[in-house]
């Protein structure tokens, strides 16, 4: 039976996991994802999911132990946090290498240092180009929803990559928000057991990645790139085939919100689209022609959507909430890929970048005012004042 | 100049849970450092992230709270390009054994002179409570509610196996043991492993407090166990979990040079103006 909630991100992820029947949960603590995982520890002690939970020595070991039972045909969901994610980073692209379609949990945190606890997307972020599909959730329910629509995307035997599940720490991990966890019929129409066409098996012996000569490298490189292009037209499937199972239609890449006649608009990704939707009605009803497009897949990166919407506007603003240090922005690094998309349109925006939201610190309306001002200002004067404004550190 | 332990002793006031076992340890940290006598500005004071980690800031030697499971390595930089410095490290069971515990057998054979506090509570304090790598088997926590499957790593057995020199554990149940104990420590030549069981008065089994550690700690001396006796120190260093054995495990009577001390020598003997040749093939040949 369909049944309505109130979870958090944390919980929605975990209820995912369940409802995809993981075979295998491998765990390691770090704040915010910690709730995820002691959810599904829960879980599995009440019975209601029968898998394998292991806690892992570190996150390095987390993301291994997951490598080996994916790599055996398990389904598998992990998780982390912040320098956590970071810990495991050699195993991303053996993963994504191997075409092992793990799924990972992220609740974003701020990296070290100094040890804050707050949502920053430079964890995951960092690990933008290492062959896992990539996304952000705003809220509960997109989380839950995202989570099993990756399990059905990364394990289509056209796909085969792994996951990254992004969520804002604390914002969407640890706000608890009404969520429809569906009836276990519907899921299991829409989400088939998982088969890999080729995990270890004693009847049929395979190596999974041996050394091999530099001649050998580049064709698995194209394979994998491949993979990633080729994951486009199915991520557009799987949501069609979400909406008519569940009843919520996600756009795949982008949410617009009130763009229709909007010239200066927020780009931005994650939790605080929902902050960003409020500003922007509050901003409307004083004559500012405003709105906000939200990404929701990084990974295939978008391209020609994100040309097509963003070329209809006098001015973008990037909202960062990551660091891109050196960058080519000197600010975060969504702005770099936003400006080449636009690359090849005829009708570029200004595009500049906002450091907001940083350390995990919520957005006010105050400081989406202030946002809103310096595209208005730029869309008046034709051009940019700055590439990147650190919002709080100006007048 | 005489030191008090006040002189150690930072503004910072602890973020601990009243009643933790680390207030205690930093008690220890204050007198032993205050017997030693070296000014903070001679001391350098690493840890990892946990609980305990925080413990840098308590003080006012130097300080480094560092990353998940890395002091070891990062203590190790900071005595390599500084040896005149005294260098203490410290971290939970979770850092030291679990995450970085790869490191623990490096930092032994390769014998920088450091001391390595342990805060031992089994538990995963700081995350709110998941297993550790300490934890005993059955332990039901928030990532184990149905009870712990695996058998905890016996720090003391470890550090022993790998060939440490000095390995010792205490309680702040026993606040004078223990500030003997890491006064003994910061003076030995060498690498020396101090466990200290420090509960988790939040997270922790109710019976691994300190009024359970006071009950039942047993003093090595008082067993007429002899610090240079290797074996019999693995033999009791096997009764982790089962028996608080406090006070010196083992402690090797002829101490061999630290590595700093070894890195000196080849240095004197690479730039020596007047050295021979076969004075230096004798300075790099293995011993």
């Amino acid at each position: 039976m369909a049944k309505k909630v109130r979870i958090n991100g944390c919980v929605a992820a975990a209820q995912a996991a369940k409802y995809a029947d993981v075979d295998v949960i491998t765990a390691y603590p770090i704040r915010p994802y910690t709730a995820t995982m002691m959810a599904l520890a829960q879980m599995v002690a009440n019975g209601e999911l029968d898998a394998e939970y292991i806690v892992a020595d570190s996150e390095h070991s987390q993301l291994s132990i997951a490598h080996g039972a994916s790599s055996s045909g398990a389904r598998v969901f992990t998780g982390s946090s912040g320098v956590g994610v970071q810990f495991a980073y050699e195993l991303y692209s053996p993963i994504s290498g191997s075409r092992m379609p793990v799924q990972m949990m992220i609740a974003d945190r701020t990296l070290d240092p100094p040890g804050d606890f707050g949502s920053e997307h430079t964890d995951a972020l960092s690990t933008r180009d290492m062959g896992w599909l990539m996304g952000w959730s705003c809220d509960a329910q997109e989380a839950f929803d995202n989570h099993l629509m990756a399990f059905r995307i990364g394990e289509d035997p056209r796909v085969l990559l792994p996951q990254m599940v992004c969520q804002d720490g604390f914002f969407v991990s640890h706000i608890t928000t009404d969520c429809d966890l569906p009836d276990p019929g519907q899921v299991k129409e829409f989400l088939p057991p998982y088969k890999h066409p080729y995990p270890l098996d004693p009847r049929h012996p395979v190596s999974h990645g041996p050394q091999i000569m530099p001649e050998q490298g580049p064709p698995l490189q194209l394979e994998r790139a491949r993979a990633m292009e080729g994951s486009v037209p199915v991520i557009e499937e799987v949501h069609d085939q979400f909406a008519r199972i569940f009843g919520r239609r996600y756009d795949p890449w982008l949410e617009e919100y009130m763009t229709d006649d909007a010239e200066v608009v927020f780009f931005l990704q994650g939790g605080h689209g929902v902050t960003a939707r409020h500003a922007i009605r509050h901003m409307r009803a004083r004559g500012a022609k405003v709105g906000m497009v939200r990404m929701r897949t990084i990974r295939p990166y978008p391209t020609e959507r994100i040309r097509e919407s963003l070329s209809k506007f006098k001015v973008v603003g990037v909202i960062e909430t990551n660091m891109g240090l050196g960058g080519v922005s000197s600010g975060g690094s969504l702005y770099a890929e936003a400006v080449a998309a636009l690359y090849e349109s005829d009708r570029r925006p200004l595009v500049f970048s906002f450091m907001a939201g940083m350390g995990g610190e919520a957005i006010v309306l105050k400081e989406f005012y202030w946002m809103t001002n310096k595209m208005i200002e730029a869309q008046k004067r034709g051009k940019i004042e700055k590439r990147t404004h650190w919002v709080g550190f100006e007048e | 100049m005489m030191y008090t332990p006040q002189d150690y002793k930072s503004e910072l006031k602890p973020i601990w849970c009243p009643g933790c076992g680390d207030y205690g340890v930093v008690q220890a940290i204050y007198r032993a450092l205050a017997r030693v006598g070296r000014p903070p500005h001679e001391i350098a004071f690493v840890s990892g992230i946990g609980c305990s980690s925080r413990i840098p800031g308590y003080t006012t030697t130097y300080g480094f709270n560092s990353v998940h499971g890395r002091a070891l390595p990062i203590a190790q930089g900071i005595k390599i390009a500084r040896p005149e410095l005294l260098v203490l490290v410290a971290g939970g069971d979770g850092d030291g054994f679990s995450i970085g515990g790869g490191h623990v057998a490096h930092a032994i054979r390769r014998n920088v002179d450091l001391t390595y506090i342990v805060m031992d509570n089994q538990i995963y304090g700081l995350t709110k409570g998941q297993l550790s790598p300490t934890s005993p088997r059955g332990l039901h926590t928030v990532s184990s509610p149905e009870g712990s499957l695996e058998d905890p790593v016996n720090p003391l057995l470890y550090v022993l196996g790998y060939g440490g020199r000095f390995v010792a554990q205490g309680t702040p149940a026993d606040l004078t043991g223990l500030t003997q104990l890491i006064d003994d420590g910061l003076r030995y030549p060498g690498f020396a492993f101090i466990n200290v069981q420090s509960p988790c008065v939040t997270y922790g089994s109710p019976d691994a407090q300190l009024k359970a550690h006071k009950a039942s700690m047993k003093s090595l001396a008082s067993l007429g166990h002899d610090e240079g006796d290797r074996l019999r120190a693995m033999e009791l260093a096997a009764e982790y979990g089962r028996s608080l054995h406090t006070g010196i495990f083992y402690r090797d009577p002829d101490p061999p040079p630290a590595y700093e001390a070894l890195v000196a020598d080849r240095r004197r003997a690479m730039f020596d103006p007047g050295a021979t040749r076969a004075r230096v093939l004798e300075t790099f040949a293995f011993r």
